[in-house]
């Protein structure tokens, strides 16, 4: 009997060594994908240089109920500024005007936290677009700068070349696209057909997209212009999720990514040598519930090469006057010399004039 | 009653071609006589090409002339009117633009060699070389206008009363030197006196002297902390700020020290494409702080600096030089002539580039006619500019490169671009339903029934006519 029954064992291990052996190569190059993405970025170490810092920071959700979503744009709003980063400089997007809900039994303030800590609706916040101004035509219009003529210069997005911007989306999402105001949405493409438009007239040198919302990370997916780096709060067929709730107001007050990176951003000064790699660290799993996602492959360098401050401060670039011009030099030369090719000289009397101090606070 | 008639006549005369059932014999008299009239000799044939193998089944009928007509005639409706109107209403316009003619356009950067790809995943894109990218942050972007504000900026006016005539240095000093540049742009002036802004910076002291310094990063801080009171958001133009910042009494006199350490002399920087500060410097004795001092500004020292920082901008000057060479105004003017030309139409011709790939890659972009004109305006000028910079006319080819670049971002930023925006293929589907679904649904049944009934005739028509010949 025992000769009978040993083949008969041994195929059936044989049988699950081979599967076995299949699953664990599966295993293996299930990885691959991940090794080679984390391996083939073959970014340049450069020292990076920009311009200026611009920033658009958008809330696309109306209603008390969406507190959470004002709370979580303004205190971004809060956080950059904090880093220096002028209000000329901020496009800030509001749907709805938490601090003068009926419901808000803290007129004009808003928090983002049960305790009340900060008031993240201080007394100098400038809302660029506001209430019924945020849509998806004026958001694609800020962008690609194709603004009606005569739009103030606070709500245009003035970058060049050598700006880097730092693009906050918050509201409610789902696989591929972003609702705004309850009746219109965003799609993936649209964006990222808005975001190549960007690059084609040299809008931006870098751009740090981070979108907290569910589903986040096919928000993302469809990006194919270089220099991007985005951050979501949650992969795809994932929710996104709130921290935690005021019962004095009812409604939850700030959403998990946003107050675990707000967190990271506090610590943060203008000097602050940490990268974009440690960004990609705040809010793991066990601490997110969602998995936050990243992209980074469309850089031209390494995301441990990027300071957050590129993006998230102020911090301009300056360069010494080491030498002057001599003044008799230019008047000699310039003076007695008319202009050749214009006919119009300057007069002195029109040059200078009074202006109202227009735009000041 | 006439109506009816002429329906029976031409009804009827289709109708004997078929077998006439037993619903004909029960006819109303109204309809028999109306039938009767011109039917004397077909009612021979009538009775020919019955058929009378089976006369117990209901043969087919032709549906009747005034059915077929409405029926035909909605569906031509349909199909030939209402189909046309709502694709041409509904498709994007384009104007034809010069592809071939913007793709053969080559920029100077181009021939100079200072692109380099970058390879993203699927594709290969052409970015510009990192460090010759940061040289050209320190020039102006090719613009036609510039707004020249010259701030005074004032922290402390409680200790200090600071007072400045610029307007006599400038006119002195500035204005004959725009007015040379005014090929390249149009310059507006204008000066203002600030207050009260809290730069919040701190001043550190050479452990070594003592004297009071300011670090590079502390004086960056001067720009943002005094940005949004500027008032630059009055101007739609770009702003070339230049400020004199006097700081307040126990801060003076502060150096200014780079980020090697080394005192600047000047107690001037630049930022790119913002503008540029000057710390100002009180001399003499140490104020006391208790009294409120007058101060008057040094305009012509001043305006110095500015002007510096101004031919910095502007690209007269490379911002890297160390030492004041000889600088030769009316040789260097040339070259910046012919540089701001060749920055002008590189934009222009990059912006109609973009512009052509985009059509490309995006079918919701809308090229309405004002747009088309201005593309073919922008190559017309772009390849005046390089034909009069062939011929070696500097001043010619500035001024055609500013219409071109000029004509090209008016058509790439035009409002009527986003017109339309995307639309999955999908939701086109979903969001005509219910415009197409009622106008359809009677056009298509009423289609489908009368055909049926055509061709169950015919066939029967056909199987008639195979037989006939038999007998």
């Amino acid at each position: 009997m025992a000769p009978e029954t040993s083949p008969r064992l041994d195929i059936k291990n044989i049988c699950t060594t081979i599967i076995m052996v299949a699953l664990f190569c599966a295993i293996i190059l299930s990885w691959l994908p991940v090794v080679a993405q984390s391996t083939s970025n073959n970014g340049q170490k450069t020292t990076s240089h920009h311009t200026n810092n611009w920033v658009v920071i958008v809330c696309t959700s109306r209603f008390w109920f969406n507190y959470r979503h004002v709370a979580n744009a303004l205190s971004m709003y809060r956080s950059v500024k904090r880093l220096g980063i002028p209000d000329s400089q901020i496009i800030l997007m509001l749907a709805d005007d938490m601090p003068c809900n009926p419901r808000n039994p803290r007129p004009g303030a808003v928090f983002n936290n049960a305790h009340q800590h900060i008031n993240v609706y201080g007394d100098d916040v400038e809302v660029d677009y506001r209430g019924y101004e945020v849509t998806v035509e004026n958001f694609i219009r800020l962008l690609t700068g194709r603004l009606p003529p005569g739009t103030p210069r606070s709500k245009q997005l003035l970058t060049d070349d050598g700006s880097n911007i730092f693009i906050y989306m918050t509201g409610h999402g789902g696989d591929g696209f972003l609702k705004f105001q309850d009746n219109e949405e965003i799609s993936d493409i649209e964006l990222a057909d808005a975001f190549q438009q960007m690059w084609e007239k040299k809008r931006y040198n870098q751009i740090l997209f981070m979108i907290d919302t569910c589903q986040a990370a096919s928000m993302y997916k469809k990006h194919y212009s270089p220099n991007i780096v985005s951050i979501a709060s949650s992969q795809v067929g994932q929710d996104s999720f709130s921290h935690h709730h005021d019962t004095a107001i009812g409604v939850y007050v700030i959403d998990r990514y946003t107050y675990y990176a707000l967190e990271f951003l506090e610590r943060i000064t203008q000097t602050s040598k940490k990268t974009l790699k440690d960004l990609f660290k705040v809010c793991p799993q066990e601490t997110c519930i969602s998995t936050p996602g990243h992209r980074w492959d469309l850089l031209e360098r390494k995301p441990e090469d990027i300071l957050v401050t590129e993006f998230l401060s102020g911090n301009r670039e300056i360069k010494p006057v080491k030498y002057l011009v001599e003044l008799e030099d230019i008047l000699n030369i310039s003076a007695d010399q008319p202009c050749l090719s214009c006919d119009i000289q300057l007069k002195n009397e029109d040059t200078f004039q009074y202006v109202d101090p227009f735009g000041m606070s | 009653m006439t109506s009816i008639r002429k329906r029976e006549i031409k009804g009827g005369r289709r109708r004997r071609d078929s077998a006439e059932d037993g619903q004909d014999v029960a006819r109303s008299n109204d309809e028999h006589e109306a039938e009767v009239l011109p039917s004397a000799v077909p009612s021979v044939e009538q009775r020919t090409t019955s058929p009378p193998s089976i006369p117990d089944s209901k043969p087919p009928v032709l549906p009747d002339f005034w059915d077929s007509f409405n029926t035909l005639y909605y569906f031509g409706v349909f199909l030939l009117i209402g189909v046309p109107i709502w694709w041409v209403t509904t498709t994007t316009t384009y104007s034809s633009l010069p592809h071939s003619q913007i793709a053969a356009l080559s920029t100077f950067a181009q021939e100079k060699g200072l692109l380099r790809s970058h390879q993203l995943q699927d594709r290969t894109v052409t970015v510009v070389e990192p460090a010759q990218k940061w040289k050209t942050f320190w020039n102006l972007p090719p613009l036609t206008a510039v707004d020249i504000v010259f701030t005074l900026v004032n922290p402390s006016p409680e200790k200090l009363k600071v007072t400045w005539n610029i307007e006599e240095s400038l006119t002195k000093h500035l204005d004959p030197v725009l007015s040379r540049f005014l090929p390249i742009a149009n310059f507006t002036v204008s000066s203002q006196v600030v207050r009260y802004i809290d730069a919040q910076m701190a001043v550190g002291s050479d452990s070594e002297t003592g004297k009071k310094t300011l670090t590079f990063r502390e004086a960056a801080k001067i720009i943002n902390s005094v940005e949004s009171r500027l008032g630059a958001s009055s101007s739609d133009k770009h702003v070339l700020n230049f400020i004199v910042y006097v700081p307040p009494p126990e801060q003076q006199p502060t150096t200014l020290v780079d980020a090697d350490g080394a005192a600047v002399p000047t107690n001037a920087f630049i930022t790119p494409r913002w503008g540029g500060v000057m710390l100002y410097t009180l001399h003499g004795a140490a104020l006391p702080p208790s009294e409120r001092h007058l101060v008057e500004i040094d305009v012509d020292s001043v305006t110095k600096v500015f002007l510096t920082q101004f031919f910095m901008h502007i690209g007269l000057i490379d911002t890297e030089q160390k030492y004041a060479a000889n600088v030769d105004f009316e040789k260097d003017l040339d070259a910046l002539l012919i540089k701001r030309m060749q920055l002008n139409v590189d934009d222009s011709i990059s912006t109609l580039k973009s512009l052509s790939n985009l059509l490309g890659q995006m079918g919701n972009i809308a090229i309405n006619g004002a747009v088309g004109r201005n593309i073919y305006e922008a190559v017309d000028a772009i390849k005046a500019s390089k034909k009069s910079f062939a011929a070696k006319d500097f001043p010619g080819a500035l001024a055609h490169s500013r219409r071109a670049w000029e004509k090209s971002e008016k058509a790439f930023y035009d409002p009527s671009l986003l017109e339309q925006l995307y639309f999955p293929e999908d939701q086109k589907f979903a969001i005509y339903v219910p415009l197409f679904l009622p106008a359809c649904l009677p056009v298509v049944t009423s289609g489908v029934k009368w055909s049926m009934t055509f061709l169950k005739w015919r066939k029967f028509n056909q199987a008639q006519n195979t037989k006939q010949p038999l007998e």
